[in-house]
């Protein structure tokens, strides 16, 4: 079953041509990674997802077009982790996390609110943290936090922009295994923009290769983490291991200067 | 079942933490109570307590207590109206600082971040050098500091819509405006006589001492019809709180808000300063205060400011009542003797992350 569906999408900042002429799909409980170089549109396609941005062009969630849909709607349909987050000034966890609940209550935080925003403290082993200010957390467990927010909205789209930039090794693997863990637990689809293509290709389902705001091409990981995309997208001469994944090693960059992940 | 046991210490943990919220608004009003109780005792009148509380007790209950004529007079003329002009004058301003701080994401937001208070000194000194305004007689003064405040708003609504509404730009506006009005009542002044330049200076320095009953109905009726907007949106405003992209994301119409509660915190501030002039610190400090206690979700915080403020406000006046009696000094220079102190605390103690 196809989730959401992205027809002849286009986004331009003034005269600065973003997104050029998209069109994807994203299955039920699938997660779509991102991938590709700063500036590619990756940020932009989320945000134009989420209607934060106004795209032209045609976003159907379950067949059904987000323009006809109001913020309220999209929003009980659509949660959002954005690439670093701050919380509203003195705020707990538990008041962070219950903000998720905004497009479901009016004022009253009612027991279901509470049930919902304490299932996900706990899924996500949130709970020493639940009553410490947000400002006071690490990066990562900010990040988790974010996510936490995201998933008390209930939604059946899971949209996160860059969910592991800045966190260390064990963080990234931790928030990256959380977020597969939800979408199977709760049967939701997620689209991710994702910096670290191994990563990418150890977590999601699909890929979509994006180059100058257009698709450059899209399928599994396997097919599509090959030497020869990483020298026309990224510009960088790699390896690519092929093992259960495919594992890329950067060699150099095409550019001149020294590669890096 | 330990899941289920987790789960119901979780909420019970936060409901406690609510309740200690409810607590401290509740211990903010008995606060207000006794300081008002107090107030209404002092003054220069040399009037006992019991004369105080009979004067208030035999309107109510006349057959029960006796009074005299000179104890009414005191207490009803001069002094309760004064006691809750401060109540809702510093209500007014601490949950418009809260709102202002709230949707502009800026911890030196106050009512007169946005150049209200300018606007406001500016139309007063117009009626005052010059006899120009909106209003005739003895709102001349009153309605001229009101119709520029709202023309203020309108004019950073202009030029921040401009540019986009965000608070970068609603400030940026702000100080434009804030300037521009400052100029012009600079220029004013140098025209003006000795008399009238004096008369502009202590308006802007606030006080409490023009107060009437009219005045007080009409500060809280303003001050009535725009809380409970602001109340409602408590969420959208925790939510802006967070950024403007996640607030959209959680279904907020951030710019309707923001503009909203804006127009909103300034008629407030309007209604209050144009009767009592400007009042600095409340409106910057009462939901500092606040947050420091309670923190930062504003179903708790904005209540919390108005309590903080009405509280701060009425101790201010009763200090600058009987500080140097008989003299009275006006309360705005009192508000910000104790202000400045607090302000540099919070500039050198707070956590990086509070802000």
């Amino acid at each position: 079953m196809v989730k959401i569906t992205i027809q002849n999408v286009s986004f331009s900042y003034g005269s600065n041509l973003i997104l050029n002429d998209l069109n994807l799909v994203v299955g039920d409980s699938e997660i779509l990674g991102l991938v590709g170089p700063n500036g590619s549109g990756k940020t932009t396609l989320i945000k134009c997802i989420d209607r934060i941005l106004k795209p032209r062009g045609s976003i159907l969630l379950d067949g059904k077009d987000l323009t006809l849909m109001s913020r309220g709607e999209i929003a009980r349909e659509i949660g959002y982790v954005p690439q670093s987050g701050s919380g509203a000034m003195g705020t707990t966890v538990f008041e962070t996390i219950l903000m998720g609940r905004r497009p479901h209550i009016s004022w009253r935080v009612s027991d279901r609110d509470l049930d919902i925003v304490t299932e996900v403290i706990e899924l996500l082993h949130l709970e020493d943290l639940a009553m410490r200010e947000f400002g006071q957390l690490s990066g990562g467990q900010r990040q988790k936090v974010l996510i936490a927010r995201a998933l008390a909205q209930e939604p059946s789209v899971l949209l996160l922009d860059e969910p592991t930039s800045n966190l260390d090794m064990k963080h990234q693997l931790e928030v990256m295994e959380i977020i597969r863990e939800m979408v199977q637990r709760k049967k939701i689809s997620a689209v991710m923009a994702v910096h670290d293509l191994n990563l990418a290709a150890r977590f999601v389902d699909k890929l979509a290769v994006l180059k100058n705001g257009r698709i450059w091409a899209a399928g599994d990981a396997s097919s599509l983490l090959t030497p020869e995309m990483l020298r026309e997208v990224y510009s960088v001469e790699a390896v690519v291991m092929q093992l259960e994944r495919p594992f890329v090693i950067p060699i150099r960059s095409l550019n001149g200067g020294m590669a890096c992940e | 079942m330990e899941c289920m046991e987790s789960r119901i210490g979780l909420k019970e943990e936060y409901t406690r933490f609510v309740g200690r919220k409810l607590l401290f608004l509740a211990a903010i009003s008995l606060c207000i109570i006794a300081v008002a109780g107090v107030s209404a005792t002092l003054g220069s009148a040399n009037l006992s307590v019991s004369e105080v509380y009979s004067a208030i007790l035999a309107r109510a209950f006349s057959g029960y207590f006796e009074t005299t004529w000179f104890a009414d007079t005191i207490v009803w003329g001069l002094r309760l109206h004064r006691i809750l002009m401060g109540v809702v004058a510093g209500a007014g301003l601490g949950i418009a600082g809260a709102v202002m701080q709230g949707i502009l994401k800026n911890p030196l937001a106050s009512p007169f971040t946005l150049g209200i208070s300018s606007a406001a000194s500016f139309g007063a000194a117009l009626a005052i050098i010059l006899g120009a305004g909106f209003a005739g007689g003895e709102y001349l003064i009153i309605g001229n500091a009101f119709v520029f405040t709202l023309l203020a708003t309108f004019a950073v609504y202009g030029l921040a819509r401009y540019k986009g509404i965000t608070p970068e730009t609603m400030i940026l506006a702000g100080i434009a405006i804030m300037y521009f009005f400052s100029a012009m009542t600079s220029f004013l002044q140098y025209v003006g006589r000795a008399e009238q330049v004096q008369e502009v200076v202590f308006w802007m320095m606030g006080s409490l001492g023009r107060s009437s009953w009219e005045k007080v109905y009409a500060s809280a009726i303003m001050v009535l019809i725009c809380l409970p907007y602001l109340i409602l949106k408590s969420w959208d405003i925790n939510a802006i709180g967070a950024g403007d992209e996640t607030a959209k994301s959680l279904g907020v119409n951030v710019e309707r808000i923001r503009v909203l509660s804006m127009v909103f915190a300034s008629l407030i501030t309007a209604s209050v300063i144009c009767f009592t002039g400007t009042i600095g610190f409340i409106g910057l400090v009462a939901p500092h205060m606040t947050r420091m206690v309670i923190g930062g979700d504003h179903r708790f915080l904005l209540p919390g400011s108005a309590l903080m403020g009405a509280l701060i406000l009425l101790a201010a006046d009763t200090l600058a009542r009987t500080v140097l009696a008989p003299v009275i000094l006006p309360v705005g220079i009192m508000t910000s003797f104790l202000g400045v102190p607090f302000f540099v605390y919070l500039f050198l103690k707070r956590r990086k992350e509070f802000w």
